[in-house]
């Protein structure tokens, strides 16, 4: 408002100020509503959307990628990944228990930067509450299901993104 | 003669039971409306959960509030604490006697029924200032103190408003309003009759009737932003749900009394849409129209909710006291004129 307006002019301004403001909610009435039904209907992710990380396995195969190397368990800031192995009677590393305790992962996603093979890889999962802390503690199999599978072809470069929404159908179709 | 009496009683009791469900009914869906309109006007979907469209949402609260433990604060004045809720919900209640609901649904047509509604809706604030001083609150104090001195400044303007119609219909009985306005055409209607005297005072009537039901531009006496709830803070359970069954009563109220002083009460718009029925048809669609035109400005009044700021105590009583009073006065000069010089058909 400018200075050196009348009286007059003032409480007309107002009443058209209040008639503007009354337009702008009735307009806004019948825009599309933002809000989303929330376990009925889903957002749409992104392809890099970091849920917690997982091991998809190989349709090929029917086993995950992971060499039990350790990469992710020492890159990992919160501590939060252990992996135990087995040697087989071929004198290879085979995985034998991989658990990620979700209660502290931070999602900074630099286990699966750090995985040689890109086996292990954020998925789209982040529905996590449970009622004990036992269960927010996620195992092996825990984490082959959530991980969904890798495309039949994999492709090196974009096997993580791929897997993505591979899990996300994984999931959909539990739910 | 002791059975005509107790047969009088019971349908009297009976008329009291039905109207008691009514306001019931109608607040509930008011709380539902308001809250599902809101969240449309703030983009948001509000409640549609429970039953179709969020239907039964308010009545599950209204049994949730039942349910909830009766908090009487320390150092509160029990007796008082108690009575205010009450003190307050009863006056919205009686005015209901005089509601025109439609085409002979009245409860009772008293002869001075307007000076009846303003009379007893100014019984409540007396229910609030007792509320807020047992509560041994200072919020609550403040929003008592704020109560008072609203219902001075505006409880004047809002008499001055409504003698218009008053002296246009020559009547103070919600019925001699009504036929008053009669004709079958909406032009007969008070709003767009009398060169838009009575026009002004709906305006003035509407600004005053906000203030008296402490709805959004007005509600200094409950602003949450600085008196956290005003006059109820220290209330829960029932005794909260009495206070609010009160403020949606008394808009309900608000509305009924300006669509039948300004806008033709039960009447229909137009002649053919139900003004030569007779009997119980006529009694249904003049309840019908009543309920339209009452949901009409109901709407408005959810719309203004979702739309203005709150004014500042200062600027509520400088409205109040300099604005609202000689506009008042003055279209309550101006009516008189009209009608003693005779340039209104009447």
């Amino acid at each position: 408002m400018r200075k050196n307006r009348s009286l007059f002019y003032e409480i007309i301004y107002t009443f058209i100020s209040l008639a503007k403001g009354m337009a702008v909610t009735f307009v806004n009435m019948w825009r599309k509503k933002v809000t989303l039904m929330y376990p009925e209907k889903r957002w749409e992710l992104p392809d890099n959307y970091r849920g917690i990380p997982t091991l998809p396995t190989d349709p090929a195969t029917g086993k995950d990628k992971c060499l039990a190397c350790g990469s992710c368990a020492r890159v990992c800031p919160e501590q939060i990944i252990t992996i135990e192995h087995e040697v087989g009677e071929d004198k290879k590393r085979r995985l034998k228990e991989f658990k990620i305790d979700v209660s502290r992962c931070m999602f900074c996603g630099l286990c699966t930067e750090a995985c040689p093979t890109k086996g292990l890889a954020m998925s789209h999962h982040y529905e996590l509450t449970s009622f004990t802390k036992e269960e927010m503690v996620y195992n092996l199999e825990k984490l082959h299901e959530l991980g969904g599978q890798f495309p039949a072809e994999p492709e090196p470069e974009n096997t993580g993104e791929d897997s993505d929404k591979q899990d996300e159908k994984a999931v959909g179709g539990e739910k | 003669m002791n059975k005509e009496l107790l047969l009088t009683a019971g349908i009297h009791l009976l008329v009291a039971i039905v109207i008691l469900g009514f306001i019931l009914f109608v607040v509930m869906y008011m709380i539902w409306g308001l809250r599902r309109i809101m969240g449309f006007m703030q983009v948001r979907i509000g409640p549609n959960r429970l039953g179709w469209q969020g239907l039964l949402q308010t009545p599950a609260d209204a049994l949730k509030l039942l349910q909830k433990e009766d908090v009487i604060p320390k150092g509160a004045d029990r007796w008082l604490f108690t009575i205010a809720p009450i003190i307050v919900f009863v006056p919205a209640y009686m005015v209901y006697v005089v509601m025109p609901f439609g085409d002979g649904l009245i409860a009772k047509d008293l002869n001075i029924g307007i000076l009846y509604v303003s009379a007893i809706t100014s019984i409540a604030v007396i229910g609030i200032v007792i509320a807020g001083w047992a509560s041994n609150n200072k919020w609550s104090l403040l929003g008592a103190f704020r109560a008072a001195a609203q219902l001075v400044a505006y409880e004047v303007p809002m008499i001055l408003a409504l003698c218009v119609p008053v002296i246009f219909a020559g009547s103070l009985r919600m019925g001699g309003i009504i036929e008053a306005q009669e004709g079958g055409w909406f032009t007969n209607w008070f709003i767009f009759r009398g060169y838009g005297i009575p026009a002004l005072a709906f305006l003035i009537y509407m600004a005053a009737g906000l203030a008296e039901v402490n709805h959004i531009p007005f509600d200094i006496m409950e602003a949450e932003s600085e008196l956290v709830a005003g006059f109820n803070v220290e209330y829960s359970g029932m005794k909260f749900a009495l206070f609010f069954l009160e403020e949606f009563a008394a808009a309900f109220t608000i509305c009924a009394i300006a669509v039948t002083l300004f806008f033709g009460g039960w009447h229909a718009p137009f002649p053919f849409l139900g003004e030569n029925l007779t009997g119980i048809a006529k009694m249904a669609v003049s309840l019908f129209w009543f309920l339209a035109k009452t949901a009409v400005f109901v709407f408005v009044l959810m719309w203004i909710r979702a739309t203005w700021p709150r004014v500042r105590v200062d600027q509520l009583m400088n409205f109040g006291w300099k604005v609202m009073i000689p506009m008042g006065l003055f279209i309550l000069l101006a009516a008189g004129t009209v009608v003693t010089l005779g340039w209104v058909k009447l």
